[in-house]
């Protein structure tokens, strides 16, 4: 098994040292096989990190983070990780009413026609991963070739119709499940992926070296049992 | 600096800090005060404002909120509204008198729509930054900016970056500015030329680290 590098929990290391941001992942207790994923950022003048994360369908998260998250810090210079963490408080500040939940890819989160930030209306919707890697493509620091990412792999097109399920159960809007509907089979990037390029050692990273250091990351998260 | 006393000076003004505080807690919520030693404010163009909270004359921390500018009219002998854009204002410690100290005269006519100047910001965020609030300036930097952007403003984003003196501004705030008008870089046809000044301004300064302008060409 690969040991990654730069990934901590916050036992043995606390949210406190983080410099401006990483991404932090757990185990979700009520989804078995399901991970969460979200950002870790620190605004310097208040001392304080925060977890931006995309909850579920218009729930845009950005409080303290729980300890049951492990953190991995991405490889990039501290400057540009401030950077990305002044975006992540202006994505907090400008979608107050959330950003939709759906399966829409995260390398175009900007419309150039109209100026909007497609993490607003104009999108269909991004995941807890896809939102993550949106955030740093928008930053010009992809975490991931894309290009490199296997389609329908076992499993995906079933989460993407559980979650389809969810949301009809959730009571979103019935454009909106149509919307999601038409993406099913889209390319899907699990929560574990984002993590495992975030450990590699550059950015973006291809498949072939994520994939191996997602794997070590959910059996650390599964030995240090961290699940919220 | 303990519970600075803001005179009452007409209708909707605060006695003190703490009773500001109270009023701003009470109305717009989710506000956090050091002590009794910050003060907000700021609004924004949007419906959202902003409340900019200041330990002494410093910048301390600030919370998204939701509130209206008129919820706000606040003024003191000791305390003045500095426009940083049209409707955006903070609330500074009045060192000296400043063209808009009106002592006595309560919300100052002059600060209600003070001229528009975008670019403004810049400066006031190298203010920030010279003074080590580095996250406030770029705060400032992406909200303006994400606005202007929002609004379809391109040009005037676009002349900002070919005005930016870049020897005037930090790494920091330069690299703030490219990250910022990344992703509408193909609506900004300065923006290569800003770059290049950039990258030709760090390098100068010795500063050009690996990978820290990567992704950010456009």
């Amino acid at each position: 098994m690969v040991m990654p590098a730069r990934v901590y929990t916050a036992r043995e290391r606390s949210f406190d040292r983080l410099e401006h941001v990483a991404i932090a992942i757990t185990l979700l207790r009520r989804s078995p096989g399901q991970q969460h994923v979200g950002i870790l950022h620190k605004d310097e003048s208040l001392g304080e990190v925060r977890m931006l994360h995309l909850l579920w369908h218009n729930r845009l998260g950005n409080a303290q983070p729980e300890p049951s998250y492990a953190w991995i810090v991405p490889p990039i210079p501290r400057r540009r990780a401030r950077q990305v963490a002044a975006f992540c408080r202006n994505v907090h500040r400008a979608n107050p009413s959330g950003i939709p939940y759906a399966f829409s890819q995260a390398s175009d989160c900007f419309n150039d026609q109209t100026g909007a930030f497609l993490m607003g209306t104009a999108r269909k919707g991004l995941t807890c991963a896809t939102f993550v890697l949106g955030v740093f493509h928008s930053t010009g620091l992809p975490l991931i070739q894309y290009e490199t990412w296997p389609t329908s792999r076992e499993g995906d097109e079933q989460w993407q119709r559980h979650i389809i399920e969810e949301l009809k159960a959730g009571g979103a809007p019935l454009q909106h499940i149509r919307d999601v509907e038409s993406e099913v089979g889209s390319v899907r990037y699990r929560p574990e992926d984002v993590a495992g390029a975030a450990a590699a050692g550059s950015i973006p990273a291809p498949f072939a070296e994520a994939y191996p250091l997602a794997q070590a990351i959910l059996a650390r998260l599964r030995t240090e049992g961290l699940s919220t | 600096m303990s519970n600075i006393e803001l005179k009452p000076t007409g209708k909707d003004l605060y006695r003190s800090s703490t009773e500001l505080g109270r009023h701003v807690e009470r109305n717009v919520g989710r506000v956090q005060q050091n002590g009794t030693e910050s003060y907000c404010l700021a609004f924004s163009q949007a419906r959202a404002a902003y409340a900019w909270l200041f330990s002494g004359s410093c910048i301390g921390r600030r919370d998204a909120v939701e509130a209206e500018p008129e919820e706000f009219p606040v003024a003191h002998s000791g305390w003045w509204f500095e426009p940083v854009d049209f409707h955006d204002y903070v609330l500074r410690e009045l060192q000296s008198p400043g063209p808009f100290a009106r002592p006595g005269r309560g919300y100052p006519e002059q600060l209600e729509r003070p001229e528009k100047k975008p670019a403004d910001f810049i400066q006031h965020a190298n203010r920030l930054d010279k003074h080590g609030r580095i996250d406030a300036a770029l705060d400032l930097i992406y909200e303006k900016i994400d606005s202007l952007l929002r609004g379809g403003d391109f040009a005037e984003v676009d002349s900002i970056l070919s005005r930016v003196e870049t020897k005037s501004l930090s790494v920091d705030l330069l690299l703030g500015l490219l990250t910022s008008t990344l992703p509408a870089r193909t609506k900004l046809p300065s923006r290569r030329e800003f770059f290049a000044r950039v990258e030709g301004e760090i390098t100068e300064r010795g500063e050009l680290e690996d990978g820290l302008l990567t992704g950010l060409e456009g």
